[in-house]
């Protein structure tokens, strides 16, 4: 039987990071009605930090300042306990996406980056997609089951 | 609220106790790492240790705000000493290794 959609939330936030925290927020009251457990929600809200920080410190690196810098998250809530929460950013995209997803392959050196964040988007959630074209992109969707009791 | 508190400077262990408060991510790692830096050049002490007792979240850039810590109290010739890691922090830092790191001592 196919997962049924529940309750679906889109919103546009500006690439500033203040909005990391909003975003984890926002997720994890939307997220709320599927009963997670107190750990689920912190993996969760983890993974989302770290996709919602590159779109603030990578997507935007090459745009003059008065260039429009948003990303869109988009949460979709399934009845079987699913949470799928998609990032979008409409900045420079990753050339190679699986050299980009290495554990501590990073760009951001000076700025005391590591190269985690796709590491722990893939850890602490059950998959993690990207989808990424150069000047045109970046996509991550993330998906998560509570176990629920 | 502070975003970093010191607790009083000990002496005799130079030892510099920075009590990190609220989330850390790449938003307040930034003034974290200036309020603890001013102070570990100020004091310049053998151990520095951080304290994630009101830390209830931290996300990959607390990493690179430890490892960053490290990095200057390896120049002073000393090592940091993490302390009172919650089960969901002690994950993070687990995925990244770093207790590995020579001059990184974790404490419960
Ligand atoms: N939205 C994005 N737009 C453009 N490039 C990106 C985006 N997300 C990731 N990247 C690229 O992929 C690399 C790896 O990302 P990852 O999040 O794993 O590490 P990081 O952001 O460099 O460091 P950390 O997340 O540990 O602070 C980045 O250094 C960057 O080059
Ligand atoms: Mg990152």
């Amino acid at each position: 039987m196919k997962a049924q959609l529940i309750n679906e939330m889109k919103v546009r936030l500006p690439a500033i990071s203040e909005n990391e925290s909003v975003a984890r927020s926002l997720v994890s009251a939307f997220s709320a009605s599927l009963n997670p457990t107190v750990e689920e929600l912190a993996d969760l809200r983890c993974a989302v930090s770290e996709a919602v920080t590159n779109c603030i410190v990578h997507a935007y690196v090459h745009k003059k300042e008065s260039d429009a810098r948003f990303f869109h998250l988009t949460v979709r809530l399934y009845d079987e306990g699913t949470v799928c929460v998609e990032i979008a950013d409409r900045g420079c995209g990753i050339e190679d996406v699986e050299k980009a997803r290495q554990p501590f392959f990073t760009t951001g050196k000076p700025e005391e980056r590591c190269g985690m964040g796709f590491l722990v988007m893939e850890s602490f959630t059950d998959s993690c997609r990207v989808r990424s074209k150069v000047g045109a992109g970046t996509t991550v969707i993330l998906k998560k089951k509570f176990s629920r009791d | 609220m502070e975003i970093v508190t010191f607790a009083p400077y000990d002496q005799n262990k130079k030892a510099l106790c920075a009590v990190l408060h609220g989330e850390i991510d790449h938003h307040t790692a930034r003034p974290m790492r200036d309020a603890i830096d001013r102070h570990v050049l100020y004091e310049k002490p053998a151990i520095l240790e951080i304290s994630f007792e009101d830390v209830p979240l931290m996300d990959s850039s607390g990493i690179g705000l430890i490892l960053g810590r490290t990095e200057t109290m390896r120049l002073l010739g000393g090592g940091v000493v993490l302390s009172h890691l919650s089960g969901e922090l002690s994950r993070v830092i687990r995925l990244s290794g770093i207790e590995k790191i020579k001059n990184i001592t974790l404490l419960p």
